[in-house]
Protein backbone atom coordinates (compact mmCIF):
# COMPACT_ATOMS: atom_id res chain seq x y z
CA UNK A 1 0.00 0.00 0.00
CA UNK A 2 3.00 2.17 0.51
CA UNK A 3 3.53 2.55 -3.45
CA UNK A 4 -0.14 3.73 -3.61
CA UNK A 5 0.12 5.97 -0.93
CA UNK A 6 3.09 7.80 -2.89
CA UNK A 7 1.50 8.14 -6.18
CA UNK A 8 0.32 11.55 -7.32
CA UNK A 9 -2.31 12.28 -9.66
CA UNK A 10 -1.93 15.50 -10.05
CA UNK A 11 1.14 15.06 -11.58
CA UNK A 12 -0.84 13.29 -14.56
CA UNK A 13 -2.86 16.39 -14.62
CA UNK A 14 -3.23 17.55 -17.99
CA UNK A 15 -5.06 21.23 -18.26
CA UNK A 16 -9.37 20.89 -20.46
CA UNK A 17 -7.18 23.12 -23.28
CA UNK A 18 -4.54 20.56 -24.11
CA UNK A 19 -6.70 18.13 -23.50
CA UNK A 20 -8.80 19.86 -26.10
CA UNK A 21 -5.78 20.35 -28.47
CA UNK A 22 -5.29 16.90 -28.39
CA UNK A 23 -8.87 15.97 -29.44
CA UNK A 24 -8.09 17.93 -32.46
CA UNK A 25 -4.50 16.08 -32.89
CA UNK A 26 -6.21 13.14 -32.43
CA UNK A 27 -9.08 13.11 -35.20
CA UNK A 28 -6.61 15.01 -37.52
CA UNK A 29 -4.04 11.92 -37.20
CA UNK A 30 -6.77 8.99 -37.09
CA UNK A 31 -8.27 11.21 -40.54
CA UNK A 32 -4.56 11.44 -42.40
CA UNK A 33 -3.20 8.20 -41.35
CA UNK A 34 -5.69 5.51 -40.19
CA UNK A 35 -8.99 6.77 -41.52
CA UNK A 36 -12.15 5.16 -39.76
CA UNK A 37 -12.93 1.26 -40.66
CA UNK A 38 -15.53 -0.45 -42.27
CA UNK A 39 -17.70 -3.09 -40.84
CA UNK A 40 -19.90 -2.77 -44.00
CA UNK A 41 -18.32 -5.87 -45.66
CA UNK A 42 -19.26 -8.62 -42.57
CA UNK A 43 -22.20 -10.41 -43.28
CA UNK A 44 -23.64 -13.80 -43.14
CA UNK A 45 -21.29 -14.96 -45.35
CA UNK A 46 -19.00 -15.28 -43.00
CA UNK A 47 -21.30 -16.91 -40.29
CA UNK A 48 -19.41 -20.44 -41.12
CA UNK A 49 -16.10 -18.79 -39.48
CA UNK A 50 -17.97 -17.02 -36.66
CA UNK A 51 -15.84 -17.86 -33.31
CA UNK A 52 -16.31 -14.55 -31.12
CA UNK A 53 -14.27 -14.40 -27.35
CA UNK A 54 -16.52 -16.34 -24.91
CA UNK A 55 -16.38 -13.27 -22.80
CA UNK A 56 -17.59 -10.51 -25.19
CA UNK A 57 -21.05 -8.79 -26.51
CA UNK A 58 -20.45 -10.56 -30.11
CA UNK A 59 -20.87 -13.90 -27.51
CA UNK A 60 -24.41 -12.85 -27.10
CA UNK A 61 -24.86 -13.71 -30.74
CA UNK A 62 -25.04 -17.28 -32.84
CA UNK A 63 -24.32 -15.86 -36.13
CA UNK A 64 -23.11 -12.74 -37.23
CA UNK A 65 -25.72 -9.75 -37.66
CA UNK A 66 -27.16 -8.85 -40.44
CA UNK A 67 -25.49 -6.90 -43.53
CA UNK A 68 -27.51 -3.76 -42.70
CA UNK A 69 -26.29 -3.71 -39.15
CA UNK A 70 -22.59 -2.87 -40.24
CA UNK A 71 -23.74 -0.68 -42.23
CA UNK A 72 -25.74 1.51 -39.52
CA UNK A 73 -22.47 0.83 -37.41
CA UNK A 74 -20.00 2.24 -39.72
CA UNK A 75 -22.19 5.16 -40.56
CA UNK A 76 -22.76 5.81 -37.51
CA UNK A 77 -19.39 5.25 -36.09
CA UNK A 78 -18.33 8.09 -39.02
CA UNK A 79 -20.96 10.45 -38.09
CA UNK A 80 -19.80 10.04 -34.30
CA UNK A 81 -16.29 10.13 -35.30
CA UNK A 82 -16.73 13.95 -37.01
CA UNK A 83 -18.89 15.08 -34.14
CA UNK A 84 -16.13 14.79 -31.54
CA UNK A 85 -13.96 16.23 -33.83
CA UNK A 86 -16.08 19.45 -34.42
CA UNK A 87 -16.98 19.33 -30.53
CA UNK A 88 -20.55 19.04 -30.39
CA UNK A 89 -21.97 16.92 -27.32
CA UNK A 90 -18.15 15.97 -27.22
CA UNK A 91 -18.54 14.64 -24.11
CA UNK A 92 -21.19 12.05 -25.03
CA UNK A 93 -20.26 11.42 -29.08
CA UNK A 94 -16.99 10.56 -27.46
CA UNK A 95 -17.96 7.96 -25.33
CA UNK A 96 -20.25 6.64 -28.05
CA UNK A 97 -17.57 6.54 -30.86
CA UNK A 98 -15.77 4.42 -28.42
CA UNK A 99 -18.45 1.92 -27.86
CA UNK A 100 -18.89 1.87 -31.68
CA UNK A 101 -15.39 1.25 -32.15
CA UNK A 102 -15.09 -1.27 -29.89
CA UNK A 103 -18.35 -3.30 -31.03
CA UNK A 104 -17.54 -3.34 -34.60
CA UNK A 105 -14.08 -4.63 -33.62
CA UNK A 106 -15.62 -7.19 -31.55
CA UNK A 107 -16.96 -8.85 -34.58
CA UNK A 108 -14.19 -8.33 -36.82
CA UNK A 109 -12.25 -10.29 -33.64
CA UNK A 110 -14.61 -12.62 -33.97
CA UNK A 111 -12.55 -14.64 -36.55
CA UNK A 112 -10.58 -15.48 -34.22
CA UNK A 113 -7.69 -13.55 -34.36
CA UNK A 114 -7.83 -10.21 -31.67
CA UNK A 115 -5.76 -7.20 -32.47
CA UNK A 116 -4.18 -5.64 -29.61
CA UNK A 117 -5.25 -1.86 -30.08
CA UNK A 118 -7.58 -0.87 -27.49
CA UNK A 119 -5.84 1.80 -26.28
CA UNK A 120 -6.98 3.71 -29.71
CA UNK A 121 -10.55 2.52 -29.13
CA UNK A 122 -10.83 3.83 -25.47
CA UNK A 123 -8.84 7.12 -25.66
CA UNK A 124 -11.60 9.07 -26.91
CA UNK A 125 -13.33 7.73 -23.85
CA UNK A 126 -11.02 8.63 -21.20
CA UNK A 127 -10.86 11.94 -23.40
CA UNK A 128 -14.31 12.65 -23.22
CA UNK A 129 -15.04 12.22 -19.53
CA UNK A 130 -11.86 14.13 -19.22
CA UNK A 131 -13.42 17.20 -20.72
CA UNK A 132 -11.53 17.25 -23.92
CA UNK A 133 -14.42 18.79 -25.80
CA UNK A 134 -14.46 21.46 -23.46
CA UNK A 135 -12.62 24.18 -25.79
CA UNK A 136 -11.79 24.42 -29.78
CA UNK A 137 -15.49 22.97 -30.04
CA UNK A 138 -18.74 24.15 -30.77
CA UNK A 139 -19.96 23.13 -27.69
CA UNK A 140 -17.18 26.14 -26.19
CA UNK A 141 -19.16 28.26 -28.37
CA UNK A 142 -22.51 27.49 -27.13
CA UNK A 143 -21.19 28.05 -24.01
CA UNK A 144 -22.54 24.80 -22.02
CA UNK A 145 -19.07 23.06 -20.90
CA UNK A 146 -17.26 26.01 -19.77
CA UNK A 147 -16.17 24.58 -16.78
CA UNK A 148 -14.14 26.46 -13.58
CA UNK A 149 -11.10 24.36 -12.75
CA UNK A 150 -11.83 23.52 -9.25
CA UNK A 151 -9.04 21.69 -7.18
CA UNK A 152 -12.11 18.93 -7.78
CA UNK A 153 -12.24 19.04 -11.51
CA UNK A 154 -8.30 19.18 -11.41
CA UNK A 155 -8.54 15.50 -9.08
CA UNK A 156 -10.71 14.30 -11.67
CA UNK A 157 -9.04 14.48 -14.84
CA UNK A 158 -5.80 13.88 -13.17
CA UNK A 159 -7.69 10.37 -11.73
CA UNK A 160 -8.46 9.81 -15.42
CA UNK A 161 -5.32 10.46 -16.62
CA UNK A 162 -3.64 8.37 -14.02
CA UNK A 163 -6.15 5.71 -14.79
CA UNK A 164 -5.36 5.87 -18.28
CA UNK A 165 -1.57 5.69 -17.70
CA UNK A 166 -2.10 1.78 -15.08
CA UNK A 167 -3.57 0.89 -18.39
CA UNK A 168 -0.96 1.51 -20.62
CA UNK A 169 1.46 0.06 -17.73
CA UNK A 170 -0.35 -3.09 -17.10
CA UNK A 171 -0.85 -3.56 -21.01
CA UNK A 172 2.91 -3.75 -21.30
CA UNK A 173 3.23 -6.04 -18.00
CA UNK A 174 0.11 -8.48 -19.32
CA UNK A 175 3.08 -9.31 -22.34
CA UNK A 176 5.69 -9.33 -19.78
CA UNK A 177 4.61 -11.65 -17.40
CA UNK A 178 3.41 -14.28 -19.50
CA UNK A 179 7.04 -14.33 -21.17
CA UNK A 180 8.30 -14.88 -17.63
CA UNK A 181 5.86 -17.81 -17.14
CA UNK A 182 6.49 -19.45 -20.43
CA UNK A 183 9.81 -19.76 -19.50
CA UNK A 184 11.56 -16.73 -21.35
CA UNK A 185 14.20 -15.65 -18.68
CA UNK A 186 15.63 -19.36 -19.03
CA UNK A 187 19.32 -18.70 -19.94
CA UNK A 188 19.16 -21.38 -22.70
CA UNK A 189 16.38 -20.22 -24.85
CA UNK A 190 16.82 -17.47 -27.49
CA UNK A 191 13.23 -16.84 -27.20
CA UNK A 192 13.40 -13.26 -29.01
CA UNK A 193 15.60 -14.82 -32.23
CA UNK A 194 13.23 -17.53 -32.22
CA UNK A 195 10.02 -15.11 -33.02
CA UNK A 196 12.04 -13.84 -34.93
CA UNK A 197 12.12 -16.86 -37.45
CA UNK A 198 8.81 -17.51 -36.66
CA UNK A 199 7.67 -13.73 -38.36
CA UNK A 200 10.29 -14.48 -41.12
CA UNK A 201 9.52 -17.80 -42.50
CA UNK A 202 6.20 -18.54 -40.69
CA UNK A 203 4.45 -14.73 -41.60
CA UNK A 204 6.76 -14.00 -44.23
CA UNK A 205 7.83 -10.68 -42.71
CA UNK A 206 11.16 -10.05 -44.30
CA UNK A 207 11.09 -6.38 -44.70
CA UNK A 208 13.86 -3.92 -43.74
CA UNK A 209 16.11 -5.43 -41.03
CA UNK A 210 14.83 -8.71 -40.62
CA UNK A 211 17.07 -10.81 -43.04
CA UNK A 212 20.24 -8.84 -41.20
CA UNK A 213 19.29 -9.76 -37.97
CA UNK A 214 18.04 -13.64 -39.01
CA UNK A 215 21.47 -14.19 -40.01
CA UNK A 216 23.16 -12.02 -36.75
CA UNK A 217 24.14 -15.46 -34.01
CA UNK A 218 25.24 -13.85 -30.84
CA UNK A 219 24.15 -15.91 -27.82
CA UNK A 220 25.14 -12.97 -25.39
CA UNK A 221 22.69 -10.41 -27.73
CA UNK A 222 19.77 -12.08 -28.10
CA UNK A 223 19.51 -13.74 -24.67
CA UNK A 224 20.49 -9.80 -23.30
CA UNK A 225 17.83 -8.58 -25.69
CA UNK A 226 15.02 -11.51 -24.19
CA UNK A 227 15.80 -9.95 -20.39
CA UNK A 228 15.89 -6.59 -21.13
CA UNK A 229 12.48 -7.15 -22.84
CA UNK A 230 11.11 -8.77 -20.00
CA UNK A 231 12.85 -5.85 -17.13
CA UNK A 232 11.31 -3.84 -19.63
CA UNK A 233 7.65 -5.24 -19.87
CA UNK A 234 7.50 -5.72 -16.15
CA UNK A 235 9.08 -2.28 -14.75
CA UNK A 236 6.32 -0.53 -17.21
CA UNK A 237 3.45 -1.09 -14.84
CA UNK A 238 5.74 -0.15 -11.64
CA UNK A 239 6.63 3.18 -13.62
CA UNK A 240 3.08 4.68 -13.53
CA UNK A 241 3.29 5.32 -10.12
CA UNK A 242 5.82 7.78 -10.73
CA UNK A 243 5.02 10.21 -13.53
CA UNK A 244 8.67 10.89 -14.90
CA UNK A 245 9.96 7.77 -14.54
CA UNK A 246 6.57 6.78 -16.52
CA UNK A 247 7.50 9.43 -18.95
CA UNK A 248 11.22 7.71 -19.27
CA UNK A 249 9.39 4.18 -20.15
CA UNK A 250 6.97 6.23 -22.29
CA UNK A 251 10.45 6.91 -24.50
CA UNK A 252 11.61 3.75 -24.57
CA UNK A 253 8.54 2.38 -25.35
CA UNK A 254 8.26 4.51 -28.68
CA UNK A 255 12.31 3.11 -29.45
CA UNK A 256 11.11 -0.34 -28.76
CA UNK A 257 8.56 0.05 -31.41
CA UNK A 258 10.84 1.18 -33.69
CA UNK A 259 13.27 -1.64 -33.48
CA UNK A 260 10.08 -4.24 -33.51
CA UNK A 261 9.19 -2.24 -37.05
CA UNK A 262 12.21 -2.66 -38.04
CA UNK A 263 13.44 -6.61 -37.01
CA UNK A 264 9.58 -7.79 -36.74
CA UNK A 265 7.75 -5.50 -39.38
CA UNK A 266 4.87 -5.08 -36.61
CA UNK A 267 3.22 -1.85 -36.86
CA UNK A 268 2.59 -0.11 -33.70
CA UNK A 269 1.55 2.95 -34.99
CA UNK A 270 -1.59 3.38 -33.33
CA UNK A 271 0.13 3.34 -30.25
CA UNK A 272 1.79 6.35 -30.71
CA UNK A 273 -0.71 8.27 -31.22
CA UNK A 274 -1.89 7.05 -27.48
CA UNK A 275 1.47 7.53 -25.72
CA UNK A 276 1.14 11.75 -27.38
CA UNK A 277 -1.39 12.32 -24.90
CA UNK A 278 1.95 12.72 -22.15
CA UNK A 279 4.06 14.96 -24.08
CA UNK A 280 4.39 18.71 -22.62
CA UNK A 281 1.57 20.10 -24.11
CA UNK A 282 2.65 23.60 -22.19
CA UNK A 283 5.31 23.93 -24.32
CA UNK A 284 3.89 22.46 -27.52
CA UNK A 285 1.32 25.28 -27.40
CA UNK A 286 3.45 27.92 -26.09
CA UNK A 287 5.43 26.94 -29.38
CA UNK A 288 2.31 27.27 -31.75
CA UNK A 289 1.51 29.94 -30.38
CA UNK A 290 4.81 32.25 -31.28
CA UNK A 291 4.90 30.46 -34.89
CA UNK A 292 1.72 30.20 -36.44
CA UNK A 293 -1.10 32.33 -36.51
CA UNK A 294 -4.15 30.47 -34.42
CA UNK A 295 -6.64 31.91 -36.91
CA UNK A 296 -4.86 29.98 -40.06
CA UNK A 297 -4.34 26.86 -38.39
CA UNK A 298 -7.98 27.16 -36.93
CA UNK A 299 -9.06 27.57 -40.67
CA UNK A 300 -6.60 25.14 -42.07
CA UNK A 301 -8.17 22.54 -39.89
CA UNK A 302 -12.18 23.25 -40.23
CA UNK A 303 -10.74 23.21 -44.29
CA UNK A 304 -9.07 19.69 -43.99
CA UNK A 305 -11.84 18.16 -42.33
CA UNK A 306 -14.57 19.53 -44.42
CA UNK A 307 -12.84 18.08 -47.16
CA UNK A 308 -11.97 14.95 -46.09
CA UNK A 309 -15.80 14.76 -45.16
CA UNK A 310 -17.05 15.60 -48.64
CA UNK A 311 -14.78 13.29 -49.66
CA UNK A 312 -16.68 10.47 -47.61
CA UNK A 313 -19.96 11.68 -48.79
CA UNK A 314 -19.26 11.18 -52.18
CA UNK A 315 -17.88 8.07 -51.55
CA UNK A 316 -20.64 6.38 -49.46
CA UNK A 317 -22.89 8.18 -52.44
CA UNK A 318 -20.90 6.53 -55.19
CA UNK A 319 -20.62 3.49 -53.61
CA UNK A 320 -23.06 3.18 -50.56
CA UNK A 321 -21.74 -0.51 -49.52
CA UNK A 322 -18.23 0.79 -48.96
CA UNK A 323 -19.05 2.90 -45.99
CA UNK A 324 -15.57 3.67 -44.06
CA UNK A 325 -13.63 6.72 -44.21
CA UNK A 326 -10.52 6.22 -46.01
CA UNK A 327 -7.47 8.20 -44.77
CA UNK A 328 -5.84 11.05 -46.09
CA UNK A 329 -2.40 8.59 -47.02
CA UNK A 330 -5.20 6.77 -49.03
CA UNK A 331 -6.28 8.96 -51.16
CA UNK A 332 -2.55 10.15 -51.40
CA UNK A 333 -0.29 7.47 -51.57
CA UNK A 334 -1.82 5.44 -54.35
CA UNK A 335 -1.52 8.59 -56.23
CA UNK A 336 2.44 8.52 -55.60
CA UNK A 337 2.29 4.62 -56.43
CA UNK A 338 3.23 3.82 -53.09
CA UNK A 339 0.23 2.17 -51.47
CA UNK A 340 1.76 -0.43 -49.81
CA UNK A 341 4.19 1.21 -47.33
CA UNK A 342 0.72 3.78 -46.16
CA UNK A 343 0.71 2.42 -42.86
CA UNK A 344 4.86 2.09 -42.24
CA UNK A 345 5.35 5.61 -43.26
CA UNK A 346 2.97 6.60 -41.32
CA UNK A 347 5.25 4.91 -37.93
CA UNK A 348 8.89 6.18 -39.49
CA UNK A 349 7.78 9.83 -39.59
CA UNK A 350 5.84 9.85 -36.42
CA UNK A 351 8.45 7.40 -34.14
CA UNK A 352 11.48 10.10 -34.11
CA UNK A 353 8.98 13.37 -33.56
CA UNK A 354 7.04 11.48 -30.97
CA UNK A 355 10.44 10.70 -29.82
CA UNK A 356 11.68 13.94 -29.65
CA UNK A 357 8.61 15.51 -27.87
CA UNK A 358 8.45 12.94 -24.96
CA UNK A 359 11.99 13.78 -25.03
CA UNK A 360 11.35 17.14 -24.20
CA UNK A 361 9.28 16.63 -21.31
CA UNK A 362 12.12 14.72 -19.26
CA UNK A 363 14.26 17.91 -19.43
CA UNK A 364 12.41 19.89 -16.98
CA UNK A 365 13.40 20.59 -14.08
CA UNK A 366 9.76 19.78 -12.74
CA UNK A 367 6.78 18.06 -14.11
CA UNK A 368 3.86 21.10 -14.87
CA UNK A 369 0.86 20.47 -12.95
CA UNK A 370 -0.36 24.26 -12.78
CA UNK A 371 -2.75 24.76 -15.58
CA UNK A 372 -1.71 28.07 -17.44
CA UNK B 1 -4.17 35.76 3.51
CA UNK B 2 -3.42 36.78 -0.82
CA UNK B 3 -5.22 34.96 -3.30
CA UNK B 4 -1.60 33.20 -4.17
CA UNK B 5 -1.13 32.05 -0.87
CA UNK B 6 -4.65 30.38 -0.50
CA UNK B 7 -3.75 28.78 -3.88
CA UNK B 8 -0.77 27.31 -2.42
CA UNK B 9 -1.95 25.98 0.42
CA UNK B 10 -4.64 24.49 -1.33
CA UNK B 11 -2.30 22.68 -3.39
CA UNK B 12 -0.02 21.46 -0.38
CA UNK B 13 -3.48 19.60 1.00
CA UNK B 14 -4.58 18.10 -2.50
CA UNK B 15 -1.15 16.36 -3.01
CA UNK B 16 -0.79 15.29 0.36
CA UNK B 17 2.51 17.20 0.69
CA UNK B 18 3.81 17.48 4.23
CA UNK B 19 3.87 21.26 3.36
CA UNK B 20 -0.06 20.99 3.96
CA UNK B 21 1.17 20.41 8.32
CA UNK B 22 3.26 23.59 8.18
CA UNK B 23 -0.03 25.47 6.84
CA UNK B 24 -2.02 24.03 9.63
CA UNK B 25 0.62 25.22 12.05
CA UNK B 26 0.37 28.37 10.60
CA UNK B 27 -2.93 29.16 10.54
CA UNK B 28 -6.16 28.06 12.74
CA UNK B 29 -8.32 25.53 11.56
CA UNK B 30 -11.05 27.08 11.37
CA UNK B 31 -9.56 29.68 9.06
CA UNK B 32 -8.14 26.97 6.54
CA UNK B 33 -11.91 25.43 6.58
CA UNK B 34 -13.04 28.74 5.61
CA UNK B 35 -10.32 29.20 2.90
CA UNK B 36 -10.21 26.03 1.91
CA UNK B 37 -13.41 24.66 2.06
CA UNK B 38 -12.95 23.17 -2.02
CA UNK B 39 -9.29 21.61 -1.03
CA UNK B 40 -10.47 19.74 1.66
CA UNK B 41 -13.54 18.30 -0.53
CA UNK B 42 -10.83 17.52 -3.34
CA UNK B 43 -8.62 15.42 -0.12
CA UNK B 44 -12.16 13.67 -0.26
CA UNK B 45 -12.16 12.94 -3.55
CA UNK B 46 -8.25 11.64 -3.93
CA UNK B 47 -9.16 9.08 -1.06
CA UNK B 48 -12.11 7.97 -3.01
CA UNK B 49 -10.73 7.81 -6.19
CA UNK B 50 -7.56 5.85 -4.56
CA UNK B 51 -9.88 3.42 -3.52
CA UNK B 52 -11.32 3.64 -7.22
CA UNK B 53 -7.63 3.05 -8.44
CA UNK B 54 -7.21 0.42 -6.07
CA UNK B 55 -10.49 -1.24 -7.48
CA UNK B 56 -9.11 -0.79 -11.07
CA UNK B 57 -5.83 -2.73 -10.54
CA UNK B 58 -7.28 -5.44 -8.75
CA UNK B 59 -9.74 -6.29 -11.58
CA UNK B 60 -6.99 -5.49 -13.83
CA UNK B 61 -5.44 -9.01 -12.01
CA UNK B 62 -8.52 -10.76 -12.65
CA UNK B 63 -8.56 -9.76 -16.16
CA UNK B 64 -4.92 -10.81 -16.69
CA UNK B 65 -6.30 -14.24 -15.20
CA UNK B 66 -9.06 -14.59 -16.97
CA UNK B 67 -7.35 -13.74 -20.19
CA UNK B 68 -4.59 -16.05 -20.05
CA UNK B 69 -6.35 -18.97 -18.54
CA UNK B 70 -9.46 -19.01 -19.98
CA UNK B 71 -10.07 -17.15 -22.51
CA UNK B 72 -9.31 -13.45 -23.85
CA UNK B 73 -11.67 -11.19 -23.36
CA UNK B 74 -13.03 -8.52 -25.04
CA UNK B 75 -12.64 -5.57 -24.94
CA UNK B 76 -9.23 -6.69 -23.44
CA UNK B 77 -5.64 -4.78 -22.74
CA UNK B 78 -3.62 -7.54 -22.57
CA UNK B 79 -1.10 -7.24 -24.90
CA UNK B 80 0.20 -10.21 -27.15
CA UNK B 81 2.79 -11.89 -25.10
CA UNK B 82 4.46 -13.48 -27.86
CA UNK B 83 4.99 -16.15 -25.45
CA UNK B 84 6.20 -19.64 -26.74
CA UNK B 85 9.75 -20.84 -26.75
CA UNK B 86 11.92 -23.04 -28.85
CA UNK B 87 12.08 -26.80 -27.56
CA UNK B 88 15.78 -26.78 -28.60
CA UNK B 89 18.78 -24.42 -28.36
CA UNK B 90 20.02 -22.98 -32.03
CA UNK B 91 17.09 -25.72 -33.88
CA UNK B 92 13.97 -24.02 -34.22
CA UNK B 93 10.83 -25.57 -35.22
CA UNK B 94 8.31 -23.03 -37.32
CA UNK B 95 4.93 -23.56 -38.17
CA UNK B 96 4.16 -23.59 -42.03
CA UNK B 97 1.02 -22.80 -43.82
CA UNK B 98 0.47 -23.28 -47.83
CA UNK B 99 -2.82 -22.75 -49.28
CA UNK B 100 -3.54 -24.64 -52.89
CA UNK B 101 -6.60 -24.69 -54.95
CA UNK B 102 -7.35 -27.11 -57.82
CA UNK B 103 -9.41 -26.51 -61.09
CA UNK B 104 -11.45 -28.81 -62.80
CA UNK B 105 -8.66 -30.11 -65.02
CA UNK B 106 -7.16 -30.84 -62.41
CA UNK B 107 -4.52 -28.42 -62.15
CA UNK B 108 -3.27 -27.12 -58.57
CA UNK B 109 -2.60 -23.71 -57.94
CA UNK B 110 -0.32 -22.44 -54.63
CA UNK B 111 -2.79 -19.12 -53.16
CA UNK B 112 -1.93 -16.42 -50.86
CA UNK B 113 -4.15 -15.71 -48.39
CA UNK B 114 -5.15 -12.40 -49.84
CA UNK B 115 -6.42 -14.44 -52.78
CA UNK B 116 -8.87 -16.45 -50.88
CA UNK B 117 -10.58 -14.15 -48.52
CA UNK B 118 -8.86 -10.74 -49.01
CA UNK B 119 -10.83 -8.81 -46.29
CA UNK B 120 -10.18 -11.39 -43.21
CA UNK B 121 -6.43 -12.21 -45.03
CA UNK B 122 -4.83 -11.47 -41.56
CA UNK B 123 -7.48 -14.01 -39.83
CA UNK B 124 -7.05 -16.78 -42.11
CA UNK B 125 -4.97 -19.00 -40.14
CA UNK B 126 -7.30 -18.92 -37.24
CA UNK B 127 -10.07 -18.99 -39.79
CA UNK B 128 -8.65 -22.04 -41.28
CA UNK B 129 -8.36 -23.67 -37.69
CA UNK B 130 -12.36 -22.69 -36.93
CA UNK B 131 -12.76 -24.53 -40.78
CA UNK B 132 -11.28 -27.88 -39.85
CA UNK B 133 -13.07 -27.89 -36.69
CA UNK B 134 -16.56 -27.63 -38.24
CA UNK B 135 -15.47 -30.21 -41.25
CA UNK B 136 -14.66 -32.57 -38.29
CA UNK B 137 -17.84 -31.75 -36.84
CA UNK B 138 -19.82 -32.37 -39.99
CA UNK B 139 -18.25 -35.55 -40.76
CA UNK B 140 -18.72 -37.16 -36.88
CA UNK B 141 -22.44 -36.16 -37.22
CA UNK B 142 -22.78 -37.54 -40.94
CA UNK B 143 -21.62 -40.98 -39.51
CA UNK B 144 -23.46 -40.65 -36.29
CA UNK B 145 -26.84 -40.02 -37.39
CA UNK B 146 -28.29 -37.93 -34.00
CA UNK B 147 -31.56 -36.18 -33.17
CA UNK B 148 -33.49 -34.54 -35.19
CA UNK B 149 -32.57 -31.74 -33.56
CA UNK B 150 -28.98 -32.47 -33.95
CA UNK B 151 -29.59 -32.94 -38.02
CA UNK B 152 -31.27 -29.46 -37.83
CA UNK B 153 -28.69 -27.92 -36.32
CA UNK B 154 -25.95 -30.06 -38.99
CA UNK B 155 -28.11 -28.57 -41.94
CA UNK B 156 -27.76 -24.49 -40.93
CA UNK B 157 -23.76 -25.51 -40.77
CA UNK B 158 -23.74 -27.58 -43.76
CA UNK B 159 -25.60 -24.05 -45.50
CA UNK B 160 -23.03 -21.52 -43.31
CA UNK B 161 -20.12 -23.88 -44.94
CA UNK B 162 -21.70 -23.76 -49.07
CA UNK B 163 -22.48 -20.01 -48.48
CA UNK B 164 -18.28 -19.53 -47.41
CA UNK B 165 -17.20 -21.83 -49.66
CA UNK B 166 -19.31 -19.55 -52.70
CA UNK B 167 -17.68 -16.73 -51.46
CA UNK B 168 -14.07 -18.52 -51.54
CA UNK B 169 -14.92 -19.70 -55.04
CA UNK B 170 -16.47 -16.00 -56.25
CA UNK B 171 -13.25 -14.55 -54.55
CA UNK B 172 -10.84 -16.85 -56.75
CA UNK B 173 -12.69 -16.18 -60.24
CA UNK B 174 -12.12 -12.71 -60.03
CA UNK B 175 -8.45 -13.06 -59.63
CA UNK B 176 -8.32 -15.93 -62.16
CA UNK B 177 -11.02 -15.68 -64.68
CA UNK B 178 -10.16 -17.92 -66.67
CA UNK B 179 -10.26 -20.91 -63.86
CA UNK B 180 -13.03 -22.90 -62.06
CA UNK B 181 -11.69 -24.09 -58.72
CA UNK B 182 -13.32 -27.18 -57.34
CA UNK B 183 -11.19 -28.05 -54.11
CA UNK B 184 -9.21 -26.34 -51.41
CA UNK B 185 -6.06 -27.55 -50.23
CA UNK B 186 -5.33 -26.36 -47.03
CA UNK B 187 -0.98 -27.93 -46.34
CA UNK B 188 -0.16 -27.58 -42.69
CA UNK B 189 3.13 -28.57 -40.93
CA UNK B 190 6.33 -27.91 -39.13
CA UNK B 191 9.81 -27.46 -40.38
CA UNK B 192 13.30 -27.50 -38.51
CA UNK B 193 15.86 -24.67 -39.34
CA UNK B 194 19.34 -24.91 -37.84
CA UNK B 195 20.64 -21.18 -37.06
CA UNK B 196 23.76 -21.95 -37.19
CA UNK B 197 23.68 -23.52 -40.93
CA UNK B 198 21.10 -21.27 -42.10
CA UNK B 199 19.61 -23.63 -44.34
CA UNK B 200 16.52 -20.70 -45.82
CA UNK B 201 14.19 -23.74 -46.65
CA UNK B 202 14.49 -25.83 -43.67
CA UNK B 203 13.82 -29.94 -42.79
CA UNK B 204 10.32 -30.74 -42.97
CA UNK B 205 9.47 -32.35 -39.90
CA UNK B 206 5.62 -33.19 -40.37
CA UNK B 207 3.00 -32.04 -43.26
CA UNK B 208 -0.82 -32.97 -43.36
CA UNK B 209 -3.11 -31.63 -46.05
CA UNK B 210 -7.10 -31.44 -45.20
CA UNK B 211 -9.22 -30.91 -48.22
CA UNK B 212 -12.38 -28.78 -48.51
CA UNK B 213 -14.59 -29.05 -51.49
CA UNK B 214 -15.28 -25.37 -52.67
CA UNK B 215 -18.00 -26.23 -55.63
Amino acid sequence: MKILDRISFSSYFISPKNLSVYRIIYCLLILTFSGLRSYAWIGNDFDYLFDPPKISIANIFNDFPGNNFFIVLTILNVILFFLMFCGLWTKYTSILFSLTCILGANFIYSFGKIDHNILVLITPLIGGLAGWGNYYSIDERRNRSKIELTPRNREYISFLIAVFALFIGFSFFSAGIVKVYKGWWHINVQAIKYHLYLNYYYLGRDKYLAGYFLRFNSVAFWKFLDYFIIFFELGFLVSVFNRKVFQYFLVSAVVFHFIVLLIYNINFSGNLLVYLLFIDWDKLTTYLKRHFKLNSIKYFIIIYASFMLILWIIKFVSEPKLVELPSFMDFFLPAINLPTLADDISAFISIPVLFFILFIHLQKKKLSTVDK
Amino acid sequence: MNKETSRFAVECLVSGNNTANAIHAIFSKKHINNLCKKSYIAIMDRKKYMRIYIAIIVLLFIHLFVGKFYDEPYPSLLFPAFSETPKEKNVFEIKFLKLYVVDNTNDTLLVEKEDLLPLIAIHIPHALETIKLKEEIINDSVNNHGTQKQQRLLNGIVLKKKSLMKLMATTLKQKFPDKTFSWLIINEGVRRYDTKTQNKEGEILSSNKTIIKLL
